[in-house]
């Protein structure tokens, strides 16, 4: 099956989710490989070290169609969002907003 | 209404509750290197309501002590005392500060958090300090609260319009206050005698350009700016303000590149939120 990469914060992770990324702290030093599957104590551990956000695998369930519509819903969100004019600045942030929300979709 | 004038509004700030004595330690402390996690756990000692929402978040972070973390030594070994910091200040100013209808406290303090964890990003990307960058974020529309609750029926009128012409907050304070709530919190965050970086931070977080190269000014713009871009908080309305291209320009911000740290941004947002059961 198809898997699917989410970031979330450590608290939401559960043991037996497998790391799509390697778990790094601040200083991007590597803490746990990708592909490691994880432990109750290895998340613990990394909670304890300040790592606040891990990339996991998981099944992807959805169909073209559900994947499609959770895009379309996502880009006009952040057009909302950035409605009205703004400076060259504001319309490079709502560039990288989109493509941001629209890789967390895909 | 006439104008409001910003003395008339600071004549009556004890109308808010007084800063608690730990924020103050916080604060005081953030540049201090001795500072350390014992000290800091004598002094939150003295708050219940800190102790119970960080034994809460140490019994939640344990999966293998789940339940049995029933110390504040122990839940502050755990979490860290950058945790320990955020969570301290975030519960001790959330749950002091409350307001009544159609005044939203809540949806306040959660674009509050929001802005404070991606001003901690900007900070670590500019070299800045994160620490100060975090609670300046925090308390950048401190503002509003005193606003509301001098001028309550003028305050709602100032949010009515908001909505009804769909302008930002700033732009309808000024046309119907004739003063905004950067302003008033600025003055509010002097008469507590808070660091004057904080200060102008807050004074500056809607027009940083005002400033002549305030970093922590323009870490709470651009954060604030960023914290509505990617919805932290998710109010329906929300309208991402001007940006100032001055501000990212003196961070270094590229966006292609600073995008990199959304994902963790996302992260941090929730977890906090998860931490203080909000």
């Amino acid at each position: 099956m198809k898997n699917r990469t989410l970031c979330l914060s450590p608290w939401r992770i559960k043991p037996g989710m497998i790391l799509a990324k390697p778990a790094t702290r601040q200083d991007g030093a590597v803490l746990l490989a990708a592909g490691t599957e994880l432990t109750a104590d290895q998340l613990e551990h990394l909670r304890q070290r300040g790592c606040e956000a891990l990339c996991v695998g998981m099944p992807e369930n959805r169909g073209a169609e559900e994947i499609r519509r959770e895009v379309d819903q996502v880009e006009v969100r952040v057009r909302h969002l950035f409605r009205g004019p703004g400076s060259a600045a504001r319309m490079d942030l709502a560039a990288a907003v989109v493509a941001y929300r629209r890789q967390g979709a895909e | 209404m006439s104008a409001l004038k910003l003395e008339d509004v600071l004549a009556r700030a004890d109308i808010l509750p007084a800063l608690p004595q730990v924020v103050r330690h916080i604060l005081d402390t953030l540049r201090d290197e001795r500072a350390n996690a014992e000290l800091l756990a004598e002094r939150i000692g003295s708050d219940p309501a800190v102790v119970a929402r960080l034994l809460a978040a140490a019994n939640a972070s344990a999966y293998g002590l789940a339940g049995h973390v029933d110390s504040l030594r122990q839940a502050v070994l755990l979490l860290g005392i950058e945790k320990v910091r955020a969570i301290t200040l975030a519960t001790a100013i959330v749950d002091r500060y409350h307001s009544a209808p159609p005044f939203d406290a809540q949806r306040l303090w959660l674009h509050s958090l929001g802005v404070a964890v991606c001003a901690r990003e900007i900070a670590i990307h500019a070299g800045l300090d994160a620490e100060s960058a975090f609670t300046a974020g925090l308390l950048h529309d401190i503002g509003q609260l005193l606003l509301f609750a001098v001028e309550p029926a003028a305050y709602a009128e100032t949010l009515g319009a908001k909505g009804r012409l769909d302008i930002s907050t700033v732009d309808a304070e000024h046309s119907c206050l004739g003063l905004d709530h950067a302003a008033v919190g600025a003055a509010l965050a002097r008469h507590w005698s808070l660091p004057e970086a904080i200060v102008l931070a807050i004074g500056g977080h809607h027009a940083p350009e005002a400033l002549p190269d305030h970093e922590l000014a323009d870490v709470v713009h651009v954060a604030e700016v960023l914290s509505h871009a990617l919805d932290l908080g998710g109010a329906p309305d929300n309208l991402v303000p001007e940006l100032s291209e001055l501000a990212c320009a003196r961070l270094g911000i590229e966006w292609d590149e600073f995008a990199a740290r959304f994902p963790e941004i996302d992260a941090r947002f929730d977890c906090i939120c998860l931490m203080l059961g909000l």
